[in-house]
């Protein structure tokens, strides 16, 4: 049996007094994937960055492993739980000087067989390493987003929207290295309507309105599953508003 | 022309100088900038203050007790930290009394070291040194606190999203903040090197242009001159660096957090 690697306890987060999520809980296994739906404004970007403390919770625990995380060092938890945003937000740096950038905050250096390895984990060619990320198309500069986000070798990886900027063809093989660091030891939250990941990763998901979790679930094969049916069509319905845009 | 060497300027000639205003009135009458009543009344200001300024320094220089000077001196520094507040595009509560700890740091550490070490001025606080020195290495210090507060602020809302993928990665506010910090350090220590790079070939300061006027050694002005450049570059560098603390702390909280509620309205 895998170990039990987060707690989420009631978790909330108000916004000038208003509730953005609220009454959230949920258990994430050690080497287990939890996807997170809903419609937009559900409240689902705040869920991951109240996790690893991008926000502060206004009530409720977090506990990773045993240790409530407010006990942790804020930076120390974002090296252990990283957080990856939809839209990259890179410096105008050379990709290498990106890829570079966690390890760094730490003092730590990367080595260059990490660079490489990490590159071809999400498919950027080492050409790319002196080029500017201006110059990169939004898909490449999400792939890149996830290299550094993994050159941390986390604990647990929050991605919001990951297959948003890419095209099926690369939304199957990040899926796929996904699944792979997952067998390795990753944990992951991943916030999507994408099918593709769902039909790979979504064992065990939740599915947000106004909030609140409002259904949850695990299940071998959802669209088998007569009970989850209703979900299904849902996420059809929210994919068809976030078609993948093509990654050139 | 006095003993002092130098050319006396009286009620009358100062009268006469004023004339020179007609030409830039007449600019804003031919081409209608709506500007003449702002104009004569900005000179007149000027000048109201200015003879307030010289009789009180007169009064001032004409003292031995040392808190004569430095209580002018403080409420130079507390006028400037209110200043700093006024001219921000975005103020805060309290931002004055952070202000002026700021400037007071930035102003006081070169102007102590140049007074000490390199005029050894005897005694230290001789108002005739302290006053005209602090008012203008102060005079850019607050030029340094609104323009940094300003860019950073500027920088950080519309940079926020790279700060929140740097805090991602386990960055400290600061580590997160240092690409806007950058751009702040950049627009308040430009102007002074710029300063730096054209002075005595395109531009003689009012330093120089003042000590020569009162019948000093030309040689002596520039050396002075060149030590006030350098206190103004020390007290930028100084103030700018105060200001991106104000800033930090301003926009982010001790958790590493980014204050959403001032940089987005939305939160999903």
């Amino acid at each position: 049996m895998m170990d039990l690697l987060l707690r989420v306890e009631n978790l909330r987060v108000d916004f000038n007094d208003h509730m953005v999520i609220s009454d959230i809980s949920f258990d994430l296994n050690d080497m287990t994937c939890l996807m997170v739906a809903g419609p937009s404004g559900s409240g689902k970007s705040t869920l991951l960055k109240a996790i690893n403390r991008l926000v502060e919770p206004t009530d409720g625990s977090v506990y990773l492993r045993d240790d409530d995380v407010r006990q942790l060092s804020v930076p120390a938890l974002r090296a252990r739980i990283v957080y990856v945003p939809q839209s990259a937000a890179l410096g105008p740096v050379p990709v290498r000087e990106n890829l570079q950038l966690g390890l760094a905050f730490r003092g730590i250096s990367i080595t260059e067989d990490t660079i490489q390895s990490l590159l071809a984990e999400v498919r950027l060619p080492p050409a790319y390493l002196p080029r500017n990320t201006r110059t990169l198309s939004g898909g490449e500069q999400y792939r890149l987003s996830l290299a550094m986000a993994l050159s941390m070798e986390p604990e647990i990886l929050l991605l919001d929207e990951p297959t948003a900027h890419l095209d099926p063809e690369l939304t199957g093989h990040i899926a796929e290295m996904i699944s792979e660091r997952i067998q390795r030891g990753l944990s992951a939250i991943i916030v999507s309507h994408d099918m593709m990941l769902f039909r790979r990763l979504g064992r065990k998901f939740i599915f947000l309105d106004g909030g609140q979790i409002v259904k949850r679930g695990e299940s071998q094969d959802m669209e088998e599953d007569a009970d989850h049916e209703a979900l299904w069509r849902e996420l059809r319905a929210l994919s068809s508003y976030s078609q993948p845009q093509s990654d050139t | 022309m006095n003993g002092n060497h130098y050319y006396e300027i009286s009620s009358l000639s100062l009268a006469i100088g004023f004339l020179l205003l007609v030409i830039p009135s007449g600019f804003s009458r031919l081409l209608r900038l709506g500007i003449i009543r702002d104009l004569i009344w900005g000179a007149i200001r000027a000048a109201v203050q200015l003879m307030i300024v010289g009789a009180l320094l007169g009064w001032v220089l004409s003292r031995r007790e040392p808190y004569i000077p430095l209580g002018l001196l403080f409420l130079m520094l507390l006028s400037a930290g209110i200043n700093a507040q006024r001219r921000q595009k975005f103020p805060y509560p309290w931002l004055w009394l952070k202000a002026t700890g700021v400037i007071v740091t930035a102003t006081i550490l070169p102007l102590v070291f140049i007074l000490i070490f390199v005029v050894r001025a005897d005694p230290w606080y001789s108002p005739k040194l302290l006053i005209p020195l602090a008012g203008m290495v102060m005079g850019n210090s607050m030029s340094a606190v609104v323009l940094g507060l300003d860019r950073f602020y500027a920088g950080f809302k519309d940079r926020w999203a790279l700060i929140e993928g740097r805090l991602a990665l386990g960055a400290s506010r600061y580590q997160a903040c240092l690409p806007v910090v950058r751009g702040a350090a950049r627009a308040s220590l430009l102007p002074i090197i710029n300063t730096m790079m054209i002075i005595g070939i395109v531009h003689l300061p009012g330093m120089i242009v003042g000590q020569i006027t009162a019948g000093g050694d030309p040689n002596q002005a520039a050396r002075y001159q060149l030590m006030i450049m350098y206190a103004i570059a020390t007290a930028n560098a100084l103030a700018t660096f105060g200001v991106v603390f104000l800033g930090i702390s301003r926009f982010m909280t001790k958790h590493h957090q980014i204050r959403y509620d001032m940089v987005r309205e939305d939160i999903t």
